[in-house]
C-alpha cells in the first residue's frame, strides 16, 4: 500500500517533530491539573472537616466550586490553544496530504439550516454545534463536509419540584453535501431500515403506512432493501437516481463505514450522514500524543468522507448536467 | 341470530378489503406502465434530433437511421398493441446503441457540441426509461403477488386477475454508465 508508506513518510518527516512539541503542551496541562489537585487538598480536607463537625456541607461546597472555577478558568485557555494548535498543525496536513486542494475552517460547520434541510432526521433541534468544516472539489463533484452534533432537550421536575434539564442527541457524526450529478426535481430519502428488519413484512406494512416522507419505494435489489428504506414522492425519478450501480456503492460504502448511514436527495445535492459515537479530529488529553495510529485513524476517518464523491462515482458526468 | 349477521358482515368487510386492495394493485400497474409509456415519448422526441444531426456525418450508416425513423414512426402512431410497443421498443434501444458505438468511426461528430449535448440527453433518457421499468416490474411484482398468494388469490380468481410478466432488462440497459466511456474526457 504506498498510501500507507507515503503516510508513514508524512507522519515521520512533518507530524513528528509538530505531535512532539504538542505533547510538552500536553503535558503542562496535566501538570496544571495536578498542582490545582494537590493545592486544593488541604483547604478542602479542612472544609470537610467542618461540614461534618458543624453538620453543613455549605463549606465543602462552596470551596470545591471555588477550585473547581479557578482550575477551569486557569486550565480552559491553555486546552483552547492546544486544541486548535493541534487542528492547524496535525488535522490541515493530513486533510492537505489526502488532497491539497481542499480548503479546512476548523472552527466553521454546515449550517444547521442545511442540516435540517436534508431531512433525514426531524426531530426539533434545540443546540446544533459542530465543528472540523472542509469543502473543495473533487474530480467535478463540489463537495463539503463538517463533525455536527444536533441535540434536543427534555425538562423534568423532580419529587422536590427541582427543574432538571436532559440533553438528547438526535445526531452526533459527519455530515456530508455533495452536487449530485443527475438532475432532479423531487426529495429522495434513503434511511436506515429497522421496521423491516424487526418485524418482516409487518414492518413494510408499517413503513407503507408512514407517508411523511413521501411513498415507500421498494427496489429489486434484496440486500439493499433490507439495509434500507428508501421513501420518495416519485417511484420513477427515486429509481433514476438509485440506479442498480448506485445501490451496490451505497451497499459497499456502509460495509467500508461499518455505521448506519442514511442519505437524501434534495434540491440536487446528495446528502450523507455518518454517525460517530466519539468525537472526531480531537487531541487526546491523557495518554500519548506521538504514535502513527491515532495519525492513521484520522487520516482514515477523513479520507472515508473525502472518498464518497469516488465511491459514489459522482463524478460520472454523462447526463445533461456538467 | 346477532353471531350469524356478525359473520355475514366480517365476511363481506373482509372481501371488499381484498377486492379494494387487487384494484389497486392493478391500477398501480397501469399507472406504471403509463409512466414508462411518458419516459419513452421523451426519447421518441429526442430522436428527429438526434438523426437530422448525426446523418450528415455518418455517410454509412444511412440504412440504420432510416430505420430508426420508421420504426419511431411505428411507435408514435399509437395503433399498436403494448405487447409490440414494448417490442419496438427494444429495437429502437439497441440500434440506437449500435449508432452511438459507430459514432467512435466519425471523429468530427464526437466533438460536436451539438452532438455532445444531444448525448447528454440521451443517456439521460435511457436512464429514466431504466428507472420507470424497474418502477413497473416492482408495481407488477406486487400485483402478482396479490394474485397468486393466499386469500387474495381466490378473489383474484374470481374477479379473472392473471398473472402478468415483468419486464427482462436488456443487458444493454443495466449497463448504462459503460456509453460515459464514449466521452473520453
Amino acid at each position: 500500500m504506498p498510501e500507507k508508506i507515503n503516510l508513514e513518510n508524512l507522519y515521520n518527516t512533518e507530524l513528528k517533530p509538530k505531535l512532539s512539541e504538542l505533547d510538552n503542551q500536553r503535558i503542562a496541562i496535566i501538570n496544571k491539573i495536578k498542582r490545582y489537585i494537590l493545592l486544593s487538598i488541604i483547604p478542602v480536607a479542612l472544609s470537610i472537616y467542618f461540614s461534618i463537625s458543624f453538620q453543613n456541607p455549605l463549606p465543602t461546597i462552596i470551596l470545591v466550586g471555588i477550585f473547581i472555577l479557578i482550575s477551569f478558568l486557569k486550565i480552559s485557555p491553555l486546552w483552547k490553544e492546544y486544541r486548535s494548535q493541534f487542528k492547524e498543525q496535525v488535522i490541515r496536513e493530513i486533510i492537505k496530504f489526502i488532497d491539497s486542494s481542499l480548503s479546512y475552517s476548523p472552527t466553521k460547520k454546515i449550517s444547521q439550516s442545511e442540516f435540517v434541510k436534508c431531512g433525514i432526521f426531524r426531530t426539533g433541534i434545540d443546540r446544533y454545534r459542530g465543528d472540523d468544516f472542509v469543502n473543495g472539489t473533487i474530480g467535478s463533484t463540489q463537495m463539503e463536509f463538517s463533525e455536527v452534533h444536533a441535540e434536543y432537550k427534555t425538562t423534568t421536575i423532580d419529587s422536590k419540584g427541582r427543574r432538571r434539564t436532559h440533553w438528547h442527541t438526535i445526531f452526533k457524526g459527519l455530515l456530508f453535501s455533495a452536487d449530485f450529478n443527475k438532475e432532479f426535481n423531487i426529495k429522495t430519502y434513503v434511511l436506515t431500515d429497522r421496521a423491516e428488519k424487526m418485524f418482516g413484512f409487518i414492518g413494510t406494512k408499517l413503513q407503507k403506512m408512514n407517508k411523511a416522507r413521501g411513498e415507500l419505494v421498494k427496489l429489486e435489489n434484496p440486500e439493499f432493501e433490507s439495509e434500507f428504506a428508501v421513501y420518495s414522492d416519485d417511484q420513477i425519478e427515486s429509481r433514476y437516481l438509485l440506479s442498480p450501480s448506485l445501490m451496490e456503492r451505497i451497499l459497499s460504502f456502509k460495509k467500508q463505514t461499518k455505521k448506519n448511514i442514511q442519505l437524501s436527495f434534495i434540491d440536487s445535492r446528495l446528502y450523507v450522514t455518518v454517525p460517530y459515537r466519539k468525537a472526531l479530529f480531537e487531541p487526546k488529553l491523557f495518554g500519548e500524543m506521538i504514535n502513527f495510529s491515532d495519525v492513521q485513524e484520522y487520516h482514515n476517518d477523513l479520507s472515508l468522507v473525502i472518498s464518497i464523491a469516488e465511491t459514489l462515482n459522482l463524478n460520472t458526468r454523462i447526463w445533461t448536467k456538467k | 341470530m346477532y353471531i350469524i349477521l356478525g359473520i355475514i358482515v366480517a365476511v363481506i368487510l373482509v372481501m371488499a378489503m381484498m377486492y379494494n386492495g387487487l384494484i389497486n394493485k392493478k391500477n398501480q400497474v397501469e399507472n406504471a406502465f403509463g409512466g414508462m409509456d411518458a419516459q419513452l415519448k421523451k426519447r421518441y422526441d429526442l430522436i428527429p434530433n438526434l438523426i437530422s444531426t448525426v446523418q450528415t456525418y455518418m455517410k454509412h450508416e444511412a440504412d440504420t437511421l432510416t430505420h430508426i425513423t420508421e420504426l419511431r414512426a411505428k411507435a408514435i402512431s399509437g395503433k399498436i398493441s403494448d405487447d409490440e410497443k414494448v417490442d419496438l421498443d427494444n429495437m429502437i434501444t439497441s440500434k440506437l446503441g449500435g449508432i452511438m458505438v459507430a459514432v467512435e468511426n466519425y471523429p468530427d461528430l464526437k466533438a460536436s457540441e451539438n452532438f455532445n449535448q444531444l448525448q447528454r440527453s440521451l443517456n439521460e433518457v435511457e436512464e429514466q426509461i431504466s428507472a420507470s421499468r424497474r418502477a413497473y416490474n416492482a408495481t407488477v411484482t406486487s400485483y402478482n403477488n396479490g394474485v397468486e398468494m393466499f386469500p387474495t388469490n381466490i378473489m383474484a380468481g374470481m374477479m379473472s386477475m392473471k398473472h402478468k410478466n415483468v419486464f427482462e432488462i436488456p443487458e444493454t440497459q443495466r449497463e448504462n454508465v459503460n456509453v460515459g466511456e464514449l466521452f473520453d474526457k
